[in-house]
């Protein structure tokens, strides 16, 4: 069928190993191979950066508190771009939104990044359809999406009892109810004690009436996880998210990987993904001695093998938070009074959604963003550290180019530190004015592609240009031989010379060419552990007498998932 | 008097001919909310009686009936029984002079309508009164939205006066005599 | 013999009720019977097959009549009728799916319209409100399973939704309250003593349109400070009972209605009793549900917000970007200040709910109703257009008023020839196609600018 070959290009890859070499990539029928034909058409990448499409491992764009925060933030809306242009772009719908873009902008934006798959990062199973349906929508991009578990009733009680062939009979379970992907854990107890208006911010702090502590749930996950061999290992956002001096329950958290071992046949060899590490970094008893820990929580991150990371850099924007972290939000609200919505969802979660304004003059926001940067310059395994917003919690995802060029070009973010109107506090409490460390081309094809790609248990497809794997490839205007600085790096990361994705050219000097010959995909895993009569049996009961829909409604039915990519386990 | 015309004594609060409705309504400068106000003006101090008739504070909700109805079909005998009616509390009666049941004649700023008086099972209070939400309803209705949407569905004053010897119409002849469209009947429900 | 399909979600209102059982004739095109629906459910199960069923498009005559006409030559109106419009409104949304919504609003992109659903009449105060100040909620399982408290203000749901005391809101033994309704506090304020009100523990009755005044007494008290000896007619003492019952329960949630939403104050009204949530959580843990009208107004709202950002009122007549300015993109505004020149009712009926200013504007102006049967804006369009049932006779996607979303099913198949929402809008929209194509144009505005060349 269509043949392309991109020509000439300096190609960064952690798959095939290219350090920058000059190489041609092939693409036949959608999939990467070693050579075409005549007939194929030419891109030519001569003096340009080729990579991988990347993928984003933690991003909030699809569900319920997404659309929530679109609802309650129209003013989010007022930002419009010299992209929100139908008119002069036939090919795309309308857009909007700037924290929290609508599901066509998201779809486009990613693209014209070069991303080929994002990660929902927090699915209420309740609300799964929900999920599936903005994931629907959203062009081109492929998608999957992880249910949360760390504050489900059923995984209290298998867990506490220690029954982890329920507990991964129930987890195979919702994932096929639900189309999910893997194992999401938030505030582990934390969420369901805050349906009493309590919290765990702790590691050992049992949650009200199930008796259940967040080290014994994560724990618990870990084991049915590997248990149940999941591409993906446990993704955890832990306790006492936010707080100075959090430090302590991050590094009580990540202990719990230690003497697990991962388990599966996909490529991944780490046991637990801990997510957005900025926010729980902090060191210091109150906001006023409040400082960085990143170096702290890199040295055992560095040091213990079987863990990965993703940064949650903060970007300087006024954004929205939105956590499945509900106690957080409301603690944040009554921090800096703006308006609080919260989402208890029966027998599973909770979720709140904060405006928040990360103001480059204010002391905390500042040292936030240095913590960010020193997490990912810190790290040794570039492997198992990936660069993320949180989006939009720290920022939206639209930044990460800024966020990359911050990491790459010392001088750029040296600019942005000596300009805070707090810079001597921040460069006390943290220690980014001593780094010197600027991630290169190679390394961010790391981070961005081959790493997330590992992490999720998706090596054979995505993250890489070795034969065999998904055609999706993004052409950057950067030539590393006279590599770009600064604003002029960001630009250029932030609107590809090409995108192609699943062999299809589908943006072209940052212009969406045609969204709708692009198959989008949702992803989700099928286990075949089957169901345990006691899961059977507490199911019904369960949905009999304490859900508000009937168990035969649960299920998220085909049509929700018209290109689904099952991954058989 | 004509279906839908205004009483003699509305012009109490009606001090401008509206009746040209092909010019937009701007909020602001309509004469619909000054009427509203002054409707309201007109009860200060507590007196609610005019002439033959009394000014009571209307809401519009949704009841049982006329949910039912919704279901039964719009043009339905069930759907007019339900809607066309207007509930006062037993005192208002009493002051109106007629016994329930009895069509009265109801004037708002926007419009004016004949509805049935009944009384009601949820329990009004002397100056209130239910007219479920239907069509008749709305030909009542103010339409200004204080910049919302949403337009005055509960809590606008209106005029009462007995008309026991006016129809209640239904609400498809209603409609269309108002808006000058050919009425040929109401269709049938389903 | 006939064949029950159970669990069949209930298409009336925004408990959607999940439970129901329906028999069906054996050959799939009659509803003999419906069980657990409440009076207005089973009215609309059983009255779907009832005769008299609208199964073509009609259009009305001159004479006042209306003559029924094919799907094709009903397409290529709408079509039409849209294109020419400078700005058309597209209100409704809300009695059909997601998929249908959906694909009306790929169609108002196209032709530049006015997306706005029932929430613009209804709830759209409170989401003015959750704009200004946001919204402390949850489901409606962890209002059964937990609450121990609640509110019902300005709603009848003994009237308007009929099931939600029995399935979440005083009767159910949920998992933290075994007792059911003996475990919890029922408080109700209205103007007038409901049904619901004689359920509750305890009926505050206020003077119509002084809600916000007594949300203000309460939040006062809450702070332990002073207040009048009455409120909006209600006595001190009896709103400090109020704070009082609230503040000694674990787990309060406030149910509204259009007692807030409709009356003097409109979203400050709600605005104020978020504040009053948002306070009680300095005490025990309180919550807040709009008691949504119709059953997929909702989702209206959620479509709306992933495609554009907004919940409703939502312009989109510059094709570039979408608007939302409640006073003047609603559809009550729009019509009254005769700011739209066509209008397709989609999904409700405008004519019987709206002011009848705004309803005058829609019968003179090119309107098309599209309806599974008769009803107030059929009868002033100039086209009615039949569709099926959805949760009768074609699934779909719904949210609950809790956000929850939930497949229908299909129980019957829809008369011969009677296609659904979602089909015609994709109908609709190619047929847009063709006729932007044949007039060699790119978009709808580049149409307009030919015709009136």
């Amino acid at each position: 069928m269509s043949e392309i070959i991109i020509k000439n290009g300096h190609v960064f890859d952690a798959v095939t190993g290219l350090k920058g070499d000059v190489a041609d990539v092939c693409i036949k029928d959608g999939v990467i191979v070693d050579k075409v034909s005549n007939a194929a058409t030419v891109i030519d990448a001569a003096g340009k950066t080729v990579m991988a499409g990347a993928v984003d491992v933690h991003t909030h764009v699809a569900g319920p508190k997404v659309n929530l925060g679109r609802w309650y933030r129209p003013e989010d809306k007022f930002r419009l771009g010299e992209r929100c242009s139908a008119k002069l772009n036939p090919n795309t719908r309308i857009e909007g939104g700037f924290s929290i873009p609508t599901v066509f902008k998201t779809g486009y934006e990613y693209a014209r990044m070069g991303f080929a798959f994002t990660m929902e990062a927090a699915m209420p199973p309740l609300y799964a359809r929900h999920v599936h349906d903005e994931i629907r929508d959203t062009p081109i991009l492929d998608q999957a999406a992880l249910p949360v578990f760390g504050n489900n009733w059923f995984m209290f009680e298998y867990l506490k009892n220690g029954e982890y062939d329920n507990a991964a009979a129930y987890v195979a379970w919702i994932l096929r109810q639900t189309k999910g992907y893997g194992i999401k854990c938030v505030n582990p107890g934390g969420s369901e004690a805050w349906g009493w208006g309590l919290n765990c911010l702790t590691v050992n702090d049992p949650v009200p009436y199930f008796d259940i502590t967040p080290k014994e749930i994560v724990d618990g996950l870990i084991t049915t996880n590997e248990h149940l061999k999941l591409p993906h290992s446990v993704h955890l956002h832990s306790n006492n998210l936010g707080n100075p001096g959090n430090y302590t329950t991050t590094l009580d958290s990540l202990k719990i990987a230690e003497g697990h071992t991962a388990n599966n046949n996909f490529g991944r060899d780490t046991v637990l993904h801990h997510t957005h590490v900025q926010f729980h970094s902090y060191g210091g008893t109150t906001w006023a001695d409040f400082e960085s820990k990143a170096k702290e929580v890199m040295d055992y991150v560095n040091k213990q093998k079987n863990i990965s990371i993703d940064t949650g850099n903060v970007t300087l924007d006024e954004t929205t938070t939105m956590t499945a972290d509900g106690p957080f939000e409301y603690h944040l609200g009554a921090l800096n009074h703006l308006k609080w919505a919260n989402v208890d969802v029966e027998l599973e979660t909770s979720a709140g959604v904060v405006p928040y304004i990360y103001g480059k003059n204010v002391k905390v926001c500042e040292m936030q963003w240095a913590i960010g940067l020193e997490i990912a310059l810190y790290a040794k395994d570039m492997m198992r550290t990936m660069i993320t917003t949180d989006h939009p919690n720290a920022g939206p995802f639209t930044r990460y180019p800024r966020v990359y060029a911050w990491l790459m070009d010392k001088e750029y973010r040296d600019a942005q530190l000596n300009g805070f109107k707090w810079s001597s506090k921040v460069i006390d409490a943290t220690t980014l004015a001593e780094l010197d460390r600027e991630i290169s081309l190679y390394e961010l094809s790391q981070m961005t592609r081959a790493a997330p790609a590992k992490v999720l248990g998706l090596s054979k497809s995505f993250g890489g240009l070795a034969p065999g794997m998904k055609g999706n490839v993004a052409v950057y205007n950067i030539n590393p031989d006279n590599m770009l600085k600064g604003l002029e790096l960001e630009d250029a990361l932030s609107k590809v010379s090409v995108f192609i994705k699943d062999g299809v050219k589908c943006v072209e000097n940052g212009v969406v060419l045609e969204a709708e010959p692009v198959v989008k995909k949702t992803y989700w895993v099928n286990s075949s552990v089957p169901d345990t009569k006691q899961v059977i049996h507490d199911v019904s009961e369960k949905f009999l007498k304490y859900y508000s829909v009937n168990l035969a409604n649960y299920e998220v039915v085909d049509h929700y998932a018209p290109n689904q990519e099952i991954v058989e386990v | 008097m004509a279906e839908g015309a205004y009483s003699p004594l509305s012009k109490l609060f009606q001090k401008e001919d509206f009746e040209d409705w092909s010019k937009p309504h701007l909020v602001g400068q309509t004469t619909e909310y000054s009427s509203l106000l002054q409707l309201q003006a007109m009860k200060e101090g507590g007196k609610r009686k005019y002439g033959d008739g009394i000014i009571v504070s209307v809401i519009t909700c949704t009841e049982i009936k006329q949910g039912i109805a919704i279901e039964t079909g719009k043009t339905s005998p069930q759907y007019f029984d339900a809607c066309s009616v207007i509930e006062l509390h037993e005192e208002d009666f009493k002051t109106l002079g007629i016994s329930k049941n009895t069509n009265v004649r109801v004037t708002s700023a926007a419009g004016s309508v004949i509805l049935k008086a009944s009384t009601t099972t949820q329990s009004l209070y002397p100056g209130l009164a239910h007219i479920p939400m239907g069509p008749w309803a709305n030909i009542l209705v103010p339409s200004y939205t204080y910049s919302t949407g949403e337009p005055c569905f509960c809590g606008f004053d209106c005029f009462i006066e007995p008309a026991p010897q006016e129809k209640v119409e239904s609400a498809v002849k209603l409609m269309h005599e108002k808006c000058g469209l050919k009425y040929v009947g109401d269709p049938h429900y389903d | 013999m006939t064949k029950t399909i159970k669990n069949v979600i209930c298409t009336f209102c925004g408990t959607l009720c999940d439970d129901l059982e329906v028999d069906v004739s054996d050959d799939g095109k009659k509803i003999v019977q419906v069980r657990n629906a409440c009076a207005i459910g089973a009215e609309k199960y059983l009255h779907v097959g009832n005769p008299g069923r609208v199964v073509l498009p009609r259009m009305r005559q001159e004479d006042g009549t209306y003559k029924d006409i094919s799907y094709e030559e009903a397409i290529d109106f709408a079509a039409k009728t849209l294109l020419k419009a400078k700005k058309p409104l597209l209100y409704g949304w809300s009695s059909t799916n997601c998929e249908a919504i959906a694909a009306g609003n790929t169609l108002a992109e196209k032709i530049g319209g006015v997306v706005d659903n029932c929430a613009t009449v209804c709830h759209g105060s409170s989401l003015l409100a959750i704009q200004d100040t946001g919204v402390p909620s949850c489901t409606l399982g962890e209002v059964k399973n937990r609450a121990d408290r609640i509110i019902f203000w300005g709603c009848n749901p003994a009237h308007a939704h009929p099931r939600h005391m029995s399935r979440y809101s005083i009767f159910p033994r949920g998992f933290f309250s075994a007792k059911g309704q003996k475990g919890r506090k029922i408080i109700c304020v209205d103007c007038r003593e409901t049904d619901t009100a004689k359920i509750a523990d305890t009926f505050v009755r206020i003077k119509q349109s002084y809600d916000y005044e007594v949300f203000d007494a309460l939040r006062t008290l809450l702070r332990g400070e002073e207040i009048p000896d009455e409120v909006g007619g209600v006595p001190r003492e009896k709103l400090q009972e109020v704070v009082d019952i609230c503040k000694s329960g674990r787990f309060v949630t406030l149910f509204f209605g259009m007692g807030l939403t409709h009356t003097l104050g409109r979203n400050h009204n709600i605005d104020n009793g978020i504040n009053f949530i948002r306070d009680l959580n300095d005490y025990t843990k309180a919550t807040l549900i709009a008691m949504r009208g119709h059953y997929n107004v909702t989702g209206a709202g959620q479509v709306l917000g992933w495609q554009y950002g907004f919940p409703f009122a939502c312009d989109l007549s510059r094709l570039t970007m979408a608007r939302h300015n409640p006073g003047e993109t609603t559809s009550v505004d729009l019509l009254v200040r005769h700011e739209v020149d066509a209008c397709v009712v989609i999904a409700s009926d405008l004519a019987a709910h709206f002011p009848f200013e705004a309803t005058r504007r829609m019968a003179h102006i090119p309107t098309i109703t599209i309806d599974p049967h008769i009803s107030m804006s059929t009868e002033l369009s100039d086209l009615h257009i039949p569709v099926a049932i959805v949760g009768v006779e074609v699934g779909g996607c719904c949210y609950r008023m809790d956000n929850v979303p939930i497949e229908t099913r299909k129980c019957i198949d829809a008369p011969d020839g009677v296609i659904t929402d979602e089909e015609l809008f994709k109908r609709i929209s190619a047929r847009v196609d063709e006729l932007l194509a044949e007039a060699d144009v790119k978009n709808a505005s580049e149409y307009l600018a030919k015709m009136e060349a």
